[in-house]
């Protein structure tokens, strides 16, 4: 599986429903997760379709829709860090969704893949790209 | 002390201004998570053993 957007987001900024989700008011959070414990489906609309987390799920900062002021079109936001995931197997897939503070009613937003990283006990830093499409393009 | 978070870390969001224990705050600041003044010196050996339990992936 590639990274990809959640079709039904996509459904949801067509519609212009989803809002600004670089405002601040809106919580945008980033879950670590592992292939072996989720597959990703386009008929995933809310968080309650992922796993449990395996650490606290981060608050993504600084949102912007511009790519750095670059490239429209393109989310980014500050790094990620994880504090003190716990040891076990690769981590090697994320998503990030629109909380609502309700699982159920929190839309996800993208996933991506294409990484790994086996925690030792300590922090995990997700590094967004610096490039196009930064976090994430529409 | 107070910090200004550079990236998101555990509760702590990116952009916001945290008032943080000095232990938190100064591990946030040694690891480059936050942007602010360190409540003391550092050696070398205590800045790797933070270093080292730090793990980066680029995506």
């Amino acid at each position: 599986m590639a990274s990809a957007h959640y079709n039904l987001a996509l459904q949801e900024f067509w519609k212009g429903t989803i809002g600004d989700v670089t405002a601040a008011g809106t919580t945008l959070k980033c879950r670590l997760m592992r292939t072996s414990a989720y597959t990703f489906a386009q008929t995933h609309q809310f968080a309650s379709s992922l796993p449990a987390a395996i650490v606290t799920d981060v608050t993504l900062g600084t949102k912007t829709a511009n790519g750095a002021g670059a490239d429209p079109g393109c989310f980014d936001a500050g790094d990620a860090a994880f504090l003190a995931v716990p040891s076990g197997a690769a981590i090697d897939c994320l998503a990030v969704f629109k909380d609502t503070g309700t699982p159920a009613t929190s839309n996800l937003l993208f996933y991506i893949d294409g990484f790994t990283v086996t925690p030792n006990g300590g922090d995990i830093t997700i590094q967004w790209q610096n490039t196009t499409p930064f976090i994430a393009k529409l | 002390m107070k910090v200004t978070m550079i990236h998101s870390a555990g509760e702590y969001v990116a952009g916001g201004e945290y008032d943080l224990p000095d232990e938190l705050s100064d591990r946030f600041v040694i690891l480059g998570y936050a942007d602010g003044k360190l409540s003391r010196d550092y050696g070398p050996d205590e800045r790797m053993d933070m270093y080292d339990s730090q793990q980066k992936v680029s995506v």
